[in-house]
């Protein structure tokens, strides 16, 4: 998951991204490439009934919009960014040669602000990279896309690190592939690392299209939040029925885990969910979907935590889960 | 690798007050190369360098080993911590950031509120020091209690990094100024000066320059050099005539700054001996910010100093840059000033 995290994967350039998850996934499942439009898709034949788990790896990222002759570049975002966490970070710029170069993001030091400014933050208008501190800055081009360096690091039972939105996901999709090679009996399950979630989920859109799932499951984080119960270390979030969720599958999912003991937390979903789920559930001729999300503490930051346990229990969670599809089925 | 002393020195914990970490690799760098070295109550490490006996006189280098960083303040129910600034440090620069809490550097992060759930009324509002929390991971109080007491100091983590010509990394000011030092030792290592050289790396200039004066006092120094780490400014939202100094123009040269006229005889010298050695070097445009010149003019009968200085961008902030080329520079005028003895 540190690795995952690590990896520069912007949204639409997310292959570094997929060669982590190659390396690790490969020997547990049967097939795994690339479609169309960048999502990397990793298949686990078995029966005839399909299921496709959702989990995107793209992460909220900067691109250039402008620079000028001594190395300062403007930006926007892609994806929602808080410009109070960008100040004093260190960027990783990948450019169209392909070759990463370095950037800062500054801010006029205390001795040299005007006096009354200090309650502002600089907007992205304002809001600069450094990147004079290359010799070829003049490389960087309008376009090129940039992530804030930060090195993920365990902290306890967790871990903090830039990108677990949501490849904090991924790693339980990894996970859930490697518990199903221990079961005979299972459906064929299709893992799609989506791409583009963060700017209108087309990647997840463009697989559920594509591949017509009898069931899909997207995941992505959710606020750790004391107020609304839900919280890290409490196992996984489900979202209840919903506009956007199956009742029918959801009750299985949530029967299946009381009667396993899995201890779940719950999450509404009144309208559309703002995840991959949303464009699943309208793929085809309508996908049954559901919902399962990681509690994660200060989303979209550098600084995102989560905590390990619930990543585990979430695939233990699904991988029982699926299986005990087929023993209904069985029934 | 181009400053690898330099590396190490920048990524040592030393808020002040806390500097005991920077004093002792300092200690051990110089060992065997002063004729007299100690640390006094305070923390400051003073060296000296005996003189020939041609000359009684007496001229003290001078760097503090402090860096700005951050104190927990409360350890709060939900087992995050609290903090106020130790130094100059504005909330801005904070969040999304990793920091190490206490001597034994544990590692935390400084988070904020999802931009999802805050009010776009306050998204481009500063908020107060007291609102931001550092996060180790605790889930309770008792939990954080173990390991984290009031009082505990808070480093900023930035790992030193060379890109090209310039470095990044937290604690250029002043660890350039203690490298500085470090430096002109070892220049003078085998060279017969006519005065005594006296090193002082001294502790809490950002709380209010409050090491120098001390050390001032042991050594009593007939002049004073101070190397310093100032503010840069050539920031795009300045306009030129409005920049403090800038990076790649040469070692920093100061005439006045706040609370202080410098010497006119030790000015006039140093920017002599620059230009006649061809070493490039700019002035300090803006009079803002203090040294430990200041605590020197009130110390004693008032030592005259001079002040020169590496630029740097975004200082006190976790993620400073400096250009290689204009510390090479001061490293160099140090060490003509030094071997000239025209300053004293």
């Amino acid at each position: 998951m540190i690795e995952l995290s690590n990896a520069f994967g912007p949204v639409g350039y997310e292959d570094r991204v997929h060669e982590v998850i190659k390396a690790e996934l490969s020997p547990y499942v049967d097939e795994i490439y690339r479609d169309e439009i960048g999502n990397l898709i990793a298949v686990k034949k078995g029966s005839s009934r399909r299921v496709g788990v959702f989990t995107h790896i793209d992460e909220v990222s900067l691109v250039i919009s402008a620079i000028d002759e001594r190395g300062f570049a403007r930006f926007e975002s892609l994806g929602g960014v808080d410009p109070k966490i960008l100040i004093s970070q260190k960027v990783r710029i990948v450019c169209r040669d392909g070759k990463e170069r370095k950037g800062v993001i500054g801010m006029l030091a205390p001795h040299l602000q005007k006096p009354g400014s200090k309650g502002d933050v600089p907007s992205f208008d304002e809001l600069f990279i450094d990147v004079s501190i290359n010799q070829d800055f003049d490389k960087i081009d309008i376009g090129d896309l940039a992530v804030v360096d930060f090195a993920a690091f365990e902290m306890g039972e967790k871990v903090s690190g830039k990108a677990l939105d949501d490849r904090a996901c991924a790693a339980i999709s990894i996970e859930t592939a490697k518990l199903l090679s221990r079961y005979r009996e299972h459906p064929t399950v299709y893992f799609i690392f989506t791409t583009r979630e963060e700017v209108g989920a087309m990647g997840a859109r463009a697989a559920a299209e594509a591949l017509e799932f009898d069931l899909g499951l997207a995941m992505d984080v959710t606020h750790h939040s004391k107020e609304d119960g839900i919280e890290m270390g409490n196992g996984p979030v489900l979202t209840v029925g919903g506009p956007n969720i199956h009742k029918g599958y959801f009750k299985k999912l949530d029967d299946y885990a009381r009667k396993n003991g899995f201890s779940v937390q719950y999450d509404y979903g009144s309208g559309h969910t703002g995840t991959d789920a949303d464009v699943v559930q309208l793929a085809g001729n309508g996908t049954p979907t559901l919902l399962l999300s990681l509690p994660q503490l200060f989303m979209h930051t550098p600084v995102e935590v989560v905590q390990v346990c619930d990543i585990l229990n979430s695939a233990r969670l699904l991988s029982g889960f699926f299986c005990s599809l087929e023993e209904v089925e069985a029934v | 690798m181009k400053l690898e002393r330099l590396c190490r020195l920048c990524e040592l914990p030393g808020v002040s007050g806390f500097e005991e970490k920077v004093a002792s690799f300092i200690e051990k760098e110089i060992e065997g190369k002063v004729d007299e070295l100690w640390k006094d109550s305070v923390g400051n490490v003073i060296a000296i360098k005996k003189g020939n006996g041609k000359s009684s006189k007496r001229l003290m280098l001078l760097a503090h080993t402090d860096e700005v960083g951050l104190m927990v303040k409360r350890i709060n129910e939900d087992g995050s911590l609290s903090f106020t600034a130790i130094g100059g440090v504005d909330p801005r620069v904070l969040m999304g950031k990793k920091v190490f809490v206490g001597e034994e550097m544990l590692p935390g992060v400084i988070g904020f509120e999802a931009i999802h759930t805050q009010e776009s009324s306050t998204l481009l509002k500063t908020p107060s020091m007291d609102k931001l929390r550092i996060y180790l991971g605790y889930p309770k109080k008792e939990e954080a209690q173990k390991s984290h007491k009031i009082g505990d100091p808070v480093f900023f983590s930035t790992a030193y990094e060379e890109v090209g010509e310039y470095a990044v990394a937290k604690a250029f000011d002043d660890r350039t100024g203690c490298e500085i030092l470090l430096r002109v030792l070892d220049d003078v290592q085998g060279l017969s000066l006519d005065y005594d050289l006296c090193f002082a790396w001294v502790v809490q200039e950002e709380v209010g320059l409050r090491g120098s004066g001390i050390a001032a006092r042991q050594i009593k120094p007939d002049a004073a050099l101070v190397f310093e780490n100032t503010t840069a400014g050539d920031n795009p939202e300045l306009p030129e005539y409005r920049w403090a100094t800038s990076l790649g123009m040469g070692p920093v040269l100061t005439f006045a700054h706040s609370g202080l006229v410098l010497d006119r005889r030790i000015f006039d010298t140093i920017v002599e001996t620059a230009r006649r050695n061809s070493i490039k070097f700019q002035y300090k445009r803006r009079i803002a910010g203090g040294t430990d010149a200041g605590r020197l003019a009130r110390t004693m009968s008032g030592i005259p100093a001079g002040v020169i200085s590496t630029p740097s961008r975004y200082i006190h902030s976790p993620t400073s840059i400096i250009n290689i080329n204009d510390f090479l520079g001061v490293a160099e005028l140090a060490s003509v000033l030094v071997k000239e003895g025209k300053v004293l």
